[in-house]
């Protein structure tokens, strides 16, 4: 293969390369191969990605119940529509279970890649709708309201990630708020918010910077 | 590319890892993650972060969705893991004595391509998986026919354990893309969606091939669909 010019950035192209043998789930192997070789310790989700990712339905239904409300919530927030979360929250948890081999463990949460697709697939829905009413409708100046969650694990995880948005700046607040859980491009929050693009780029960079630090996250 | 552009790609980390790119350049922004590291890593760190703003508005589905995503599940087939390192794969290919087929032209398009366009990360991975069909030494090809317009070839190797399409298509209708289809005793199954760069297709069959008996190529809407909706537009034998 030629090589591809890179030109100011550093690094080289990835090194992932998709590899039989098919069929896939290989039964019996407990090895799933990450760029580190080694797993995420401190998630308990871990371990039950691993069993799904060998094809074990019992613990696909064990995924299910930790991360249903963290992908439906999300995939609910941005499309609104209950009918459209429920059907982005099937098709995301199939994705799940399809992809479940692909997922490099020593990359961070299971919980946090799961919403990862779901806030995608829902942001795609909400995009390749006709009407986009939604996009008219007036801009929101506070925090995301709280919606009731079930199960203590996740009202602790929402309570600590709206305390982390809650030492933001209104600004850089904001413009998460607008992006991530409205689901809007970056240049649809410059215009409604009447800034530059580049600022809100910034706002959005310095938001999740700080979120990251706050939150401790480790990727 | 000049620095100036690079910056400015550069700065779509952020709103990348919010799905805050529109689709031209979110495809620009991937393309460029292809060949540059440092944005990579950048990435990997914002999308960890993001991935946690999730957290603040969990809500329970109702809880009939259960079954129904169960359901489904136990009627779809999983991806394969991803394999470690480049090096690792280029030592095997170097392993292997490559034999080109008598149907040449379709081997120089595979590895010509590499040259001519900005590829994007997982892209080269199944670039290179294709061009690795392509010289393996059992490999077939086969000319695919149908009402569609294009030409495509399909690839096979029982070595490689893998079966590819490459050829030519126009670009599918606003809003669509194309699927391939893997088809066996129980019928067909997707074996992923793809669409072509400029004209060039080239396409690895994600999924079980070991089963199927022929392949088929429809268009439909994007994202794909569980079953063929539109007519096969392309079709073939697996030997």
């Amino acid at each position: 293969m030629a090589e591809v010019a890179g030109a100011r950035c550093s690094g080289g192209p990835a090194s992932t390369v998709v590899e039989g043998p098919w069929p896939a789930a290989q039964a019996g192997s407990d090895d799933i191969t990450t760029t580190d070789g080694h797993p995420s310790i401190d998630d308990p989700l871990g371990a039950v990605l691993a069993a799904v990712a060998r094809g074990d339905e019992a613990a696909f239904a064990t995924l299910y119940d930790e991360l249903a409300p963290t992908v439906h919530g999300i995939v609910r927030r941005v499309l609104r529509d209950r009918a459209q979360a429920e059907e982005v929250t099937q098709e995301v948890f199939v994705e799940l279970w399809r992809s479940a081999a692909r997922h490099d463990r020593a990359r961070g949460r299971v919980r946090a890649w799961a919403a990862t697709i779901a806030h995608r697939r829902a942001v795609d829905r909400v995009r390749s709708e006709e009407a986009g009413r939604r996009r008219h409708e007036r801009v929101p100046a506070t925090a995301p309201p709280p919606d009731p969650t079930e199960g203590v694990l996740d009202r602790l995880d929402g309570d600590r990630v709206a305390l982390a948005l809650g030492q933001l700046t209104d600004l850089q607040r904001q413009a998460i708020e607008l992006a991530y859980y409205d689901g809007r491009t970056y240049r649809e929050v410059a215009r409604l918010l009447d800034a530059p693009e580049g600022t809100v780029k910034a706002r959005i960079r310095d938001g999740l910077i700080r979120l990251r630090d706050t939150l401790g996250v480790t990727a | 590319m000049n620095a100036h552009d690079e910056i400015e790609l550069h700065e779509l980390a952020a709103p990348y890892a919010l799905d805050a790119l529109d689709e031209r350049e979110r495809a620009a922004f991937e393309a460029h993650l292809g060949r540059c590291e440092g944005c990579r890593r950048d990435v990997a760190e914002l999308t960890a972060t993001a991935g946690e703003l999730a957290g603040a508005v969990a809500e329970a589905p109702p809880p009939e969705l259960r079954a129904a995503v169960l359901a489904q599940v136990a009627d779809t087939r999983q991806q394969p893991p991803a394999v470690s390192s480049l090096d690792d794969h280029r030592s095997r290919r170097a392993a292997r004595v490559p034999r080109l087929l008598a149907a040449a032209a379709a081997l120089v398009v595979v590895a010509g391509l590499a040259t001519a366009v900005v590829l994007q990360q997982g892209r080269l991975a199944e670039l290179e998986a294709v061009e690795q069909l392509a010289t393996a030494s059992d490999v077939t090809l086969t000319e695919l026919s149908g009402p569609g317009e294009g030409e495509l070839r399909l690839l096979s190797s029982q070595e490689e354990g893998s079966v590819a399409v490459v050829g030519e298509l126009p670009p599918p209708g606003e809003g669509r893309t194309y699927q391939l289809w893997l088809i066996d005793d129980a019928g067909p199954a997707s074996a992923g969606t793809f669409g072509p760069e400029g004209t060039r297709v080239e396409h690895l069959a994600e999924g079980d091939v070991a089963a199927a008996v022929a392949v088929g190529v429809t268009e439909e809407p994007a994202g794909g669909s569980p079953q063929p909706t539109g007519e096969i537009l392309h079709a073939g034998e697996l030997r």
